[in-house]
Order: C-alpha cells, then sequence, then structure tokens
C-alpha cells in the first residue's frame, strides 16, 4: 500500500496576501493614520467580514454605541494572529506604541488596493464601519464578553 | 478652457485679545511662498484644501486635519503660546469671468465646520463693497442637500466642469468627485509625492485615478463606456420584456396541448413574425391550432346531423366506462403525490446548492484578490511574495497554518482553478434542479387537468345513470357544448396570439437596432483623438523628464500607457522600474539617489497633463500647486528648471517650498526667474495690532 499525499485546499483566510489586505485596508478606511489598530481591533473586523450575520449584529451595535445589545459572540482567528507577525517582520507594518501602523510598503500596497479592483466587498463593508469601531469600543465588547 | 485661479487668502485666528491674520496675495501665472520649516506652511496649504473643500486629500473629513494653531494653541514670534479661540480662512478665486470669496470656519463659535461661505465678489481685495452671500455644504449626504445648495456640486459649475457619471464597485452608476480630480492638480508634501494622485480618497469608484484623467483630458473614451454601458443596459431591458411577454404566452400552452413555434424564450435575430405559430399536441396527434379549430367545427357540424341516443341505451357501456375513469382519476392522484414530494425536494436541494454557490464565489474573489496583491507584492520585495520566512528567509508555504500540521496546502493559482472546478459543478446542479422544477410542474398542471376532465366526466356518466332513460344522453350533450367551448376558446388563443405577435415584432426591431449600434461603437474605448493627445503627452512628458535630467532610464522608451494613462517604459510601469533599479533598504524610497528621479516623474506628469490639456481644451482647471517639490534633496540645477518651466506656463502655479531654510538655495534655484513673491519670516500667523 502507498499513500501519495495531495495538497489540499485552504480558506481563503489562511492566506497571507487576504490578510495582510484585509489588514492594512481595516488600518486605512476604520483608523486614523496616527494611532493605528490593536490586535483585538483588528481581529473584530476580520471576524465580521467572514461572517455576514456578525457584520450585521455589529454594525447595529456601533450604531446605537451600546455593545450590551444584541451583540455576544466573536472569535478570534489564529490565522490572523499569525498574519500580523509575518506583516511586522515584512515590514508592511509597524509597532508604534503599542498600535499597528501602515509601513512604507504597506503604504504602497494600499495605494494599490484601494486603485483595484480587488477586495471591492471588504472594502465596501469596512467603509460602513469607518471610524466608529474606537480601540475603547472594542475594550467594551470584550469586557462584556467576560461578564 | 477651464480657470482656477487664487487671487488672495486670509488667514485669521482668534483669540481672547487681538486676532493673529496671515493675509497675500497671488499672481496670475508663478507664485512662490517662502516659509521656514515648521512655522505655519503647512497651514498655509492645509487651509488652501481646506477651504476648497479638498481636505479628504489631506486625509479626513472636516477640520479633524486642521493643524492645531488653528483650533487651540497658537504661538507668536516670541514662542509664547496663546489659547485659540477657532480661525476663519478666506480664499478669493476667479474662473476666467467672475471672482468669489470662500470662507470657511474651523472650530470657531460652534459654527458647523461642513458650511462653506460664498461671496459673490472679491471681498478680500475690495473690502468696503457688500456682496451677496450665499451657505453650502460639503460632506452633506442626508436631508439638508434638499435645503441648502452642496458645495461641491456649486465649485463643478464654478469651474465650468460637467463631471461625468461613473461606475462604482456596488456596479451603481455614481458621480465623479471632484475631491478624485483634484489630487491631480494639487500636490501635497506628506503624501502627495509617492505616486501620481497618491492622495485620492477612496469613494468606492472603480478605477478613479484613470476615471480622473480621463476627465481632465476629456477623452472620449468615457463618453464610449458610458454608450456601452448604457447599450448593454438596452438590449437587457429588450431580452426582459421579451422573456415577460414569452412567459406570458407559455403560461397559455402548459395546461392545454398548445405549443409555440417560432418564438424562443430570448430574442432571436431569425425571428419572424410570418413563421410563428401555434400548434396542438395530443396523444401523438399534432396539426396547427388553426387546422384543429377547423377540425373541431367539422366535429361538431357531424354531431349536429346525427340524433342523439337516450339514457336507457346507452346504460352498459356507460357503466363499463365509468369503471374506466375511476380507475384512471385514481392513478392520477396518486402520481399528484409523487410529483408534489419530488418538487419539495428539488426545491431544497436548489436552495442548498445556491447558498453553497455563494459562498463559493465568495472565496474565488478572495483567493483572486490575494493572488493580484500577491503578484503586486513581488514588486515591493516582499519576501513573503517569493515564498520566503521574512525573519529566517526559509522557504514557507503561502499559508498561515499552524506549523505542526504536516498538510500540504495548495498554491493560490491550483486554490482558483479547484474552486472554479467546484462552481462549475454545482452551476449545472443548479441548472439542472431548474429544469427539473420547470418540468415537474409542467407536469402537474397537466395532471391536474388531466384529473379536473376525469371528475368531470365521472359526475356526468353518474348524473346519467340516476336519470330518466327516455331522456337523450346527457353525455352526448354535453360533449356538444365542450366542443363549442373548446372552439370558442381556441379562437380566443388564436387572436391574443396573433396580437402578441405584434409586440414581439416591435420588440425584435428595437432589439436589432440596439444590436447594430453596439457593432457600431468603438470597440476599444479610446478614439483617434484620444490616441494623439495621449501621444501628445507623451511627447511633453518626455521633453519635461530631459529638461528636469532625468536619468534612471532611457528616456525615448519612455511614453504614456494607452491602458493605465501613466508613463511605462517597455510595458512596465516607470515608477516600478525605477523602484526596481533602487537598491533595497527599509526606506527604500527616500534614501536613494535615483529616488530623486521619482519625483522628477511627479514633477513632468503633473505639468504634461495640463499642457496636454491645454492644447486640446480640454478640463484641466489651469492651476497647478506643488508643495515642497525639491523631495530627495534634488539638485538646485533640477529645481531651478521646475521653477523655470513653471514660469513660462500660461497658467497660475503655486509653489510652496522651505528652500531648506537656506537663502543660497533659494538665490541659485530662482535665479533669473520671473516670480510672484510671498514671503513669511518667523510665524504665518502675526498678531494684529489692535489700533
Amino acid at each position: 500500500m502507498k499513500f501519495i499525499k495531495r495538497p489540499i485546499a485552504l480558506p481563503s483566510n489562511y492566506r497571507f496576501f487576504y490578510q495582510i489586505s484585509v489588514l492594512l485596508l481595516i488600518l486605512e478606511l476604520c483608523c486614523t493614520k496616527s494611532t493605528g489598530a490593536s490586535t483585538l481591533k483588528f481581529q473584530l473586523l476580520a471576524w465580521a467580514l467572514r461572517d455576514d450575520e456578525g457584520c450585521n449584529s455589529l454594525m447595529k451595535v456601533t450604531k446605537l454605541k451600546d455593545s450590551k445589545q444584541n451583540f455576544n459572540f466573536w472569535a478570534l482567528d489564529p490565522a490572523l494572529n499569525r498574519a500580523i507577525e509575518f506583516a511586522l517582520a515584512d515590514g508592511f507594518i509597524n509597532l508604534n506604541n503599542e498600535k499597528f501602523v501602515s509601513g512604507p510598503k504597506g503604504d504602497e500596497l494600499l495605494n494599490y488596493l484601494l486603485e483595484n479592483d480587488v477586495f471591492t466587498q471588504e472594502k465596501d463593508i469596512l467603509k460602513k464601519f469607518g471610524k466608529s469601531v474606537t480601540e475603547s469600543f472594542v475594550s467594551m465588547v470584550l469586557k462584556n464578553e467576560n461578564t | 478652457m477651464k480657470i482656477l485661479n487664487i487671487t488672495a487668502i486670509r488667514i485669521t485666528t482668534y483669540t481672547a485679545k487681538e486676532p493673529f491674520i496671515f493675509e497675500a496675495y497671488f499672481k496670475s501665472k508663478l507664485n512662490i511662498i517662502r516659509g521656514d520649516n515648521a512655522k505655519g506652511k503647512s497651514t498655509l496649504v492645509q487651509s488652501i484644501f481646506y477651504v476648497l473643500g479638498q481636505e479628504e486629500l489631506l486625509g479626513g473629513k472636516n477640520s479633524k486635519v486642521m493643524q492645531n494653531c488653528l483650533k487651540r494653541l497658537i504661538r507668536d514670534d516670541e514662542g509664547k503660546e496663546i489659547n485659540a479661540l477657532g480661525s476663519a480662512i478666506e480664499l478669493q478665486i476667479f474662473n476666467g469671468a467672475n471672482e468669489v470669496t470662500l470662507k470657511r470656519c474651523v472650530d470657531l463659535d460652534g459654527i458647523d465646520d461642513r458650511l462653506i461661505e460664498v461671496t459673490f465678489g472679491a471681498a478680500l481685495s475690495s473690502k468696503d463693497i457688500v456682496f451677496k452671500k450665499e451657505s453650502m455644504y460639503v460632506h452633506d449626504g442626508g436631508g439638508a442637500t434638499n435645503y441648502y445648495h452642496g458645495f461641491h456640486k456649486w465649485l463643478e459649475e464654478f469651474l465650468g466642469w460637467k463631471l461625468p457619471s461613473v461606475s462604482s464597485s456596488g456596479e451603481k452608476e455614481i458621480k465623479l468627485y471632484s475631491q478624485l480630480v483634484f489630487p491631480a492638480i494639487l500636490i501635497e508634501q506628506k503624501a502627495g509625492w509617492s505616486n501620481y494622485l497618491a492622495t485620492s480618497p477612496y469613494f468606492g469608484v472603480k478605477e478613479s485615478k484613470k476615471r480622473a484623467i480621463e476627465f481632465l483630458l476629456n477623452l472620449d473614451v468615457s463618453e464610449n463606456e458610458k454608450a456601452k454601458r448604457q447599450n448593454a443596459a438596452k438590449i437587457d431591458s429588450y431580452k426582459k420584456d421579451w422573456q415577460v411577454k414569452y412567459e406570458e404566452l407559455e403560461r397559455l400552452i402548459a395546461s392545454d396541448f398548445i405549443g409555440i413555434t417560432g418564438i424562443k424564450r430570448y430574442p432571436h435575430t431569425d425571428f419572424d413574425s410570418n413563421k410563428t405559430n401555434l400548434v396542438y399536441e395530443k396523444e401523438g396527434y399534432y396539426c396547427s391550432l388553426i387546422e384543429h379549430i377547423a377540425r373541431l367545427e367539422q366535429d361538431l357540424k357531424s354531431k349536429e346531423l346525427v340524433e342523439l341516443p337516450t339514457n336507457g341505451e346507452a346504460k352498459d357501456e356507460l357503466e363499463q366506462k365509468l369503471e374506466e375513469l375511476l380507475n384512471e382519476a385514481q392513478n392520477h392522484t396518486e402520481e399528484e403525490d409523487k410529483l408534489r414530494s419530488f418538487l419539495s425536494i428539488e426545491h431544497t436541494q436548489k436552495k442548498d446548492m445556491q447558498e453553497s454557490l455563494k459562498e463559493i464565489n465568495n472565496e474565488i474573489e478572495k483567493n483572486e484578490g490575494a493572488l493580484k496583491v500577491k503578484k503586486f507584492g513581488a514588486i515591493l520585495e516582499s519576501a513573503l511574495a517569493a515564498g520566503n520566512c521574512p525573519t529566517c528567509h526559509q522557504v514557507i508555504k503561502d499559508a498561515l497554518l499552524p506549523l505542526d500540521i504536516g498538510a500540504i496546502p495548495m498554491s493560490i493559482e491550483d486554490n482558483v482553478k479547484y474552486l472554479k472546478g467546484q462552481k462549475k459543478i454545482f452551476q449545472s446542479y443548479i441548472e439542472s434542479c431548474f429544469k427539473t422544477i420547470v418540468d415537474l410542474n409542467n407536469r402537474l398542471k397537466r395532471n391536474r387537468t388531466f384529473q379536473e376532465e376525469k371528475r368531470e366526466q365521472i359526475k356526468a356518466i353518474r348524473f346519467q345513470l340516476t336519470a330518466d332513460p327516455r331522456m337523450p344522453s346527457v353525455i352526448d350533450l354535453r360533449e356538444k357544448i365542450k366542443l363549442e367551448d373548446e372552439i370558442k376558446r381556441f379562437k380566443g388563443f388564436v387572436n391574443f396570439f396573433t396580437g402578441k405577435i405584434n409586440e414581439f415584432e416591435d420588440i425584435h426591431y428595437l432589439y436589432k437596432l440596439a444590436l447594430e449600434e453596439k457593432d457600431k461603437l468603438p470597440q476599444y474605448g479610446l478614439s483617434q483623438k484620444d490616441m494623439s493627445k495621449l501621444d501628445n503627452f507623451s511627447k511633453v512628458f518626455r521633453e519635461l523628464l530631459r529638461k528636469f535630467k532625468f536619468q534612471s532610464c532611457n528616456i525615448n522608451s519612455i511614453k504614456i500607457s494607452e491602458e493605465s494613462y501613466f508613463p511605462i517604459i517597455q510595458k512596465s510601469e516607470l515608477l516600478n522600474e525605477i523602484l526596481r533599479n533602487t537598491p533595497s533598504g527599509s526606506d527604500y524610497i527616500r534614501n536613494e539617489a535615483s529616488a530623486s528621479d521619482f519625483t522628477r516623474v511627479m514633477w513632468a506628469y503633473t505639468i504634461g497633463l495640463y499642457e496636454v490639456s491645454r492644447e486640446y481644451e480640454a478640463n484641466h482647471p489651469s492651476f497647478i500647486f506643488f508643495d515642497e517639490p525639491a523631495q530627495h534633496s534634488i539638485s538646485n540645477e533640477s529645481s531651478w528648471q521646475l521653477f523655470y518651466s513653471l514660469s513660462q506656463l500660461s497658467c497660475q502655479t503655486i509653489v510652496a517650498d522651505s528652500f531648506n531654510n537656506d537663502d543660497q538655495v533659494f538665490s541659485e534655484t530662482t535665479k533669473d526667474i520671473n516670480f510672484h513673491f510671498i514671503k513669511f519670516d518667523g510665524r504665518l500667523l502675526k498678531r494684529r495690532e489692535i489700533l
């Protein structure tokens, strides 16, 4: 008997360049350039991109500015954490005051992302969120999670 | 020729005591603003963007982008800090015919910073005259647009622009915002020099930079694209009309064994109203409906000649027939149940598969995006794009799997192929589901007609068996009436059909016209005139590069791409090419010598855009604003060339520059050049002494 290892198909969130694009788009569309984003903010918004229902309820909650309502679950994606580490090492993002900001390479890539017809769905959703998901909102959500 | 000239500016910052003011007048050709670093030059630049409603180019909306000195703390020349109460920025602009003054506040007296007050006159240079004023709003998507005039709409009219509608990522048509055009004209220091139209904000407009260039050069391509879109929409609507009408006809068919020949579900060019027909088809019997009607009429006539039998005479025959009919009816009911359960299974399956298909489509889009980005990443010299770990440089697969999983992931390319295969399978599944559902529905309908028919016959026979045996047979009587009914109904169909055919003919005519129109539209978007514009642009661009002493590659092989409208050298992007020739480093753009060629390209592109637009009287507003153009320690000689070239243009140009805080740089780079000089010593905003 002989077994051959065949390559397996992967969900897109395990692709480096999908995740780095998401990270950069979050930085551009949902954060201010100087402050950047925390890992948890990345995680929350990236989760909203993967989960239609979650996205809608998060959208509702951000409008109400009250995280206690109708919002009780979100998931952390380990692949995203790995993507953050790689992106940092490859110079797409930098660490500044414990927050991530876009690096020079990241800016170039962002330019490309905004200008071209890629990830339109992601761009539209993140633009809808805009700057309404603040760091304090993220920590508020997290607190509710723990209690 | 579109014109935008800035004739004067005044910035007023209010404090508890006397206000701080900066005031300057501009001339029609080259203006140079000189101010030392960190003394307020950026404040001045940002104020101009802000008051023109273009602050999104600086990366934010409303007064958030503005400097603190206009909002909270201002320093005087002695370095003393004073609380600021807010500021007002006034800008006097001229469009070749009229002069107006714009005023926008920054955190002042609670005035909405989306408000721009337009004064219809030169309020800054003629201070004593009172002009009419109007309040306008920016960034206002809501209800107030009905009430107030939108500023951007007004600005468009003032500049004589007609901004085209362009397609957005949501496949909707939206207007090309002026904020997408201004990045080609106003080049700001922080981000503006990193790429063409680098400060272009994201509004979801597809290929927004291309659209902006098309507009500035007034290329026919945008008209062509629009015509193409409209034509496609027209063809689509005819198809839909046709289909609706066809389905209307179809509803008439399925229950009555009548078929249509000569018309297909979608419009077809070989449609001919003379070759359409209704056909009658039942149990192997096939003829045109008109023929069938004739036959029925014949039948009816023959029945009228024969005398009807009485009930008593037909009894035995009737009992036997009743038995048969009851059996048949039973079979039909059983069949109906079966068909219904099939149908519900098919429906659930279809729904499941459609959902899976949606997921697959999503995944394909994401994977294709990742693939494109990865290819672009290779240009940026990303270790990951090359498949290496950025830290240890070992080969890593393009996957974010934990290291201890031994599986081999597919490459993105294969993954996309794999998903597309899946997509095809699901699509064909769904298609066959649709077909089965249509088929099942037809069979159900037919089944019900049969059942009704049988029930009626059963009822009639039962009635007759219990009726007076001396009476004439009701069955036969009924058959006669049924025949008459059928003839009437079929004739109605024929009339209805002939009426409908005329409608199909109308749609067919329009459809053919639209197809013809489609053929006539140029296949490639660019017209002859567009080509000559781009050709000219290439020439002007090369000429300027030569003047600016561009050295990275052979200037003769550079041209403006007909696809992207940006400079290319042998099919690859010029800027990328310059970057590739630059030895890599972390801050690879800023440190290297050839990076200054990057800047030269930006100069030449921005100026070339104006030159070509002027030559063809296109939409460039004849205004160029450069903030700190001497990027990347460019040589004084090149800077001199820039100033010289700008001073030779027939439009207004404004350059804000610190000249490295060095008088010698200033005198070398501006030697023998004609320009209007605006200089502020010390800080931009000065205390106005109260008299």
